[in-house]
């Protein structure tokens, strides 16, 4: 069924549908429609999932990792300094290798106080042992989620997927809602191998020697190369059980592109436009959208960038003392097989100003002028009036 | 259980620590600094108590339902529980923690309620040794009664001398019945007597036997009390006319006061004195016109317990403050009147003297045709032995009751302190100790010391005689408001007894105060903090991290493991009482 439907609500339908039966969850701005939403239908006694009132995002994490070690199916959303506070956890989670689901809408982290986006609250929880999809608009939200479930369940690690504050959270969109069947049918349910059973008490977590945590560390790496199998494979049956995929990456008339423009998130969907009306004038431009951040899909990005000759990466985030992160993620990966692609990194839109056409536009006239890239990244700090080259 | 088989390296199980074994092998202990220990206290009830009742524990007892072994608690310490049950003026109440917290738990009617309630022989319940020794106690007010109870206790032959026709000194002849009923009071010296104390009444001192008679007891116990009135008007002849409140009291009757007609003056601002106008009134079917009294002291500063003076204002006496009294006149050995003036009364903190200023010239008169001096009593001192020492018209004595004679030991008012029921108690509860050291030869300081309650006057008898706690209790230690943790309790109001009201009880002798009844005692019973005194409420156990506080599943003693106990102090925060103390590792 067609809704019109904010990202917020798009995360909450996907929750509902994927039938979680515990959901706890803190509010806080941007995401608390979501939260909002989902007490909304448990009033009304349509949701089917115990919702947990608790005092913190380190609560409602930890309330998560619990239930989830029971064998039941766990749902958590959260923004922010909330993200913020459960990173002890985070580790936690994908230590003890249970599958949560987890909704971020990025937003800049104090201080100074912001409410807009930004996206080093998730990026700071890269280490965390989680999976990271970068969404761009709000059918991919409710896709993503329902993803999530079968993803998580299959390799064992908890996923987060990463809306925008406001640019996807709020924005509302047409989106298609599919039929519960559909979604009982796609996902089976979740059999974990060791479960909390006080019929059979076991100590989770318990301290190891020195040489059996580096196993429990190789573990999660071999199951983190494994999910970005996995994460092909759930979205090739998505697609044919539900007529849409969206992949590892999104490519954009990249294939014969000079220039291709490298992001993630709602500057994916910005920036066709931007390309669309380069094109016309006859500009060899493309775009690759990284909507798989970990793992890191390097082998798909190499395959996808080796015939450019200039890579420009935005990034809405900004890593004090280095660079953009997707632009010193991708430069890493690139690194290893391409050698001679000069990588320009853009830092735009801090804090949620707004990148339009015209700034994407003017981040391709600047790589298309320059011959060297340069060390240091390139802000745009001022809503994208005058990029200040250092 | 069949070891678990280790998940192979797929992907299709995750590699997770799981153990199905326990983790005793980690000794946590060891990781310990401190380390927990249970003591019981004293509670700050019992430590203001000048008896040195162990309350909590009777509070605990009779909660579980065992109001007998709380009888006996109190037992152990106090041969009158019913009497202070009523008169007590509850020092235990004012130091009660829980007042701290909302009001202080109604004590007073819970010593009432245990020994109205409770059934219990003393011969079996409290212990009795069997000792050679010989004692005279001379005296069977509160203090005497306490010295041969307790003597007795000790296992001793005790014989108790009395002047008067009945037992029991100003508990009967002073107390009024509405105050104290005579049934309680000859069921408590029933049971003191029960111990095999020998008595002799209507026996005085120096008229009816001489010192020289009682040289065959091992050691003499002198709580004579102070049986004379003051003299208000020395030389005035108005005989008949004039008379202290002692007199009155002890026989009422006596003195044709019923009728209404004569005008009645009492003069004192002390109990004697509110007991005398109450029982007047009484007397006069609550007609209370020609009835006055008269004190120096202002409002605040008399000297009768508070209770007792609102209690009198309610039912219609007229007390007139700050007017001492100046001259009498007489007319052929009648009363006329009385000359008073206005007055102020200074009483010095150290000493506690008390000291009238007159305030102005003015005399004023009131027309009296009787007047009840009850401004205090003095020691009957031609009745003592030889070469006592007598000092401010009081035996001296040390605090343990030795006199200046080292065979002759005294307590109660003839040796000074507060003239309450209760410190009388404990005074003869100290001559006990103080005797049977002096019989056993044994220093007294050291067996006070080794049983006393806190830093403070009084000391555990069943300490002393070796009763058997239930645990270990340091009575050293005692437990005030900020030792409680009260997150575990909730407020609740204090229940007090009801009272006959003015209009009835100024027209009998009967009680005025009832006791509580059984579902409101209990109600009171669950307000009790029990400080100091382990419960059984198993916090400890349940908040403790390292499931290291153990319960003998037999005996029900608690304990801990100290293999695995980490001394986070957890369980001595959740102690409600501050049973539980931390000590550092050595």
């Amino acid at each position: 069924m067609r809704r019109f439907l904010s990202g917020n609500h798009a995360a909450a339908y996907g929750a509902r549908l994927a039938r979680p039966q515990v959901i706890a969850a803190y509010p806080i701005t941007p995401q608390s429609p979501i939260y909002e939403k989902l007490s909304e239908w448990d009033s009304e006694g349509v949701l089917g999932a115990r919702m947990m009132r608790v005092e913190s995002e380190h609560s409602a994490m930890a309330a998560c990792i619990s239930a989830s070690l029971t064998g039941v199916r766990t749902f958590t959303a959260t923004a922010s300094q909330g993200l913020a506070l459960m990173h002890e956890l985070l580790h936690f989670a994908s230590g003890m290798r249970v599958p949560i689901v987890l909704v971020n809408v990025n937003r800049a982290l104090a201080a100074p106080w912001s409410f807009w986006s930004e996206q080093t609250d998730s990026l700071s929880q890269r280490d965390t042992g989680w999976l990271q999809f970068y969404v761009s608009d709000n059918q991919e939200v409710l896709d993503t989620v329902i993803q999530a479930y079968k993803i998580s369940e299959t390799v064992f690690l908890p996923t987060m997927v990463v809306l925008e504050a406001f640019y996807t959270s709020h924005f509302m969109e047409p989106v298609e809602v599919p039929e519960q069947e559909l979604v009982d049918d796609f996902l089976s349910s979740f059999q974990p191998t060791f479960k909390l059973d006080t019929e059979k008490p076991a100590a989770f977590s318990q301290t190891v020697t020195q040489s059996e945590y580096g196993k429990f560390r190789v573990h999660r790496q071999m199951a983190m190369e494994y999910a970005q199998e996995v994460v092909q494979a759930v979205d090739k049956e998505f697609e044919e059980r539900f007529g849409r995929g969206h992949g590892l990456l999104e490519c954009y008339r990249q294939e014969d592109a000079e220039i291709v423009l490298v992001t993630a998130g709602t500057f994916g969907c910005t920036a066709k436009v931007a390309i669309d009306e380069l094109r016309e004038k006859g500009k060899k431009v493309g775009m690759v959208r990284i909507r798989l951040f970990r793992p890191f899909p390097k082998l798909r990005l190499i395959e996808s960038l080796k015939h450019a000759r200039k890579i420009a990466v935005i990034d809405r985030n900004l890593s004090p003392g280095q660079e953009g992160i997707f632009c010193e993620e991708l430069k890493s990966a690139l690194y290893s097989r391409v050698n001679g692609i000069p990588v320009f990194g853009f830092v735009m839109g801090l804090g949620g100003s707004n990148v339009s056409p015209a700034h994407i536009k003017r981040v391709f006239g600047i790589t298309e002028r320059m011959q060297d890239a340069p060390l240091k990244p390139i802000l745009d700090l001022e809503d994208g009036n005058g990029i200040g080259l250092s | 259980m069949a070891k678990p088989q280790r998940p192979v390296l797929n992907m299709k199980d995750p590699f997770v620590a799981v153990s199905f074994y326990d983790s005793l092998i980690f000794k946590t202990g060891s990781q310990r600094t401190e380390r927990p220990f249970f003591i019981n206290k004293v509670a700050s009830c019992g430590h203001a108590c000048p008896i040195g009742i162990d309350i909590p524990t009777a509070f605990y007892m009779a909660s579980k339902g065992d109001i007998d072994q709380a009888l006996t608690i109190f037992l152990q310490e106090n041969p009158l529980p019913g009497i202070c049950g009523r008169v007590c003026y509850q020092a235990c109440e004012m130091e009660c923690n829980r007042g701290n917290f909302d009001e202080a738990i109604n004590i007073r009617s819970f010593e009432r309620f245990i020994s109205d309630h409770g059934q219990v022989d003393i011969r079996k319940n409290v212990p009795i040794h069997s000792r050679k020794g010989k004692f005279a106690v001379i005296g069977s007010g509160p203090a005497g009664l306490s010295a041969a109870y307790h003597l007795a206790r000790l296992g001793y032959y005790v014989t108790l001398f009395e002047a008067k026709p009945e037992l029991g000194g100003m508990l009967r002849y002073g107390i009024p019945p509405y105050r104290l009923s005579r049934f309680i009071l000859d069921r408590e010296i029933e049971r003191i007597l029960s111990l095999g104390i020998r008595t002799h009444v209507e026996t005085t001192m120096g008229r009816d036997f001489g010192w020289k008679d009682l040289e065959s007891f091992d050691a003499i116990f002198i709580s004579i009390g102070l049986q004379s009135g003051k003299v208000l008007f020395e030389g005035e002849n108005a005989e008949g006319f004039i008379l202290t409140g002692l007199d009155f009291l002890a026989d009422p009757q006596k003195f044709s006061l019923e009728d209404e007609a004569p005008k009645t003056l009492i003069i004192g601002g002390g109990n004697v004195a509110i007991d005398a106008a109450r029982t007047l009134l009484r007397l006069r079917q609550g007609r209370g016109d020609n009835l006055i009294v008269l004190c120096p002291e202002s409002r605040d500063q008399m000297p009768a317990l508070a209770e007792e003076v609102k209690e009198a204002l309610e039912e219609g006496i007229t007390i007139v403050n700050g007017r001492a009294p100046h001259k009498l006149h007489t007319k052929n050995g009648k009363l006329l009147s009385l000359d008073f003036r206005r007055a102020k009364v200074k009483i010095d903190e150290e000493s506690g003297t008390v000291k009238i200023i007159p305030l102005g010239k003015v005399i004023q008169k009131l027309k009296a045709d009787r007047i009840i001096v009850a401004i205090g009593q003095t020691l009957q001192s031609h009745n003592l032995p030889d070469g006592i020492e007598i000092r401010q018209g009081r035996i001296v004595a040390d605090r343990f009751g030795r006199t200046s004679i080292p065979r002759i030991f005294a307590g109660g008012d003839v040796i000074g302190g507060k003239a309450f029921v209760a410190d009388a108690i404990a005074s003869g509860k100290m001559g006990a100790l103080a005797i049977s050291c002096f019989i056993e030869g044994r220093d007294i300081e050291t067996q006070f010391q080794a049983n006393q309650i806190g830093n403070g006057q009084s000391f555990s008898f069943q300490h002393f005689i070796g009763a058997p706690g239930e645990n270990s209790v340091d009575l050293r230690k005692v437990v005030f408001f900020d030792q409680i943790n009260t997150l575990f309790f909730s407020e609740s109001p204090r229940n007090n007894p009801d009272k006959l009201e003015p209009g009835t009880r100024i027209k009998t002798f009967e009680e005025i105060t009832s006791g509580l009844d059984v579902g409101r005692m209990e109600e009171e019973m669950s307000r009790c903090f029990e400080c100091g005194i382990c419960t059984d409420c198993e916090n400890c156990l349940d908040f403790c991290p390292d499931i290291s506080v153990l319960r003998d599943a037999k005996s029900g003693v608690y304990s801990f493991h100290h293999d695995y106990c980490k001394g986070c102090g957890i369980c001595s925060v959740a102690c409600a009482r501050n049973v539980i103390e931390m000590v550092r590792e050595k």
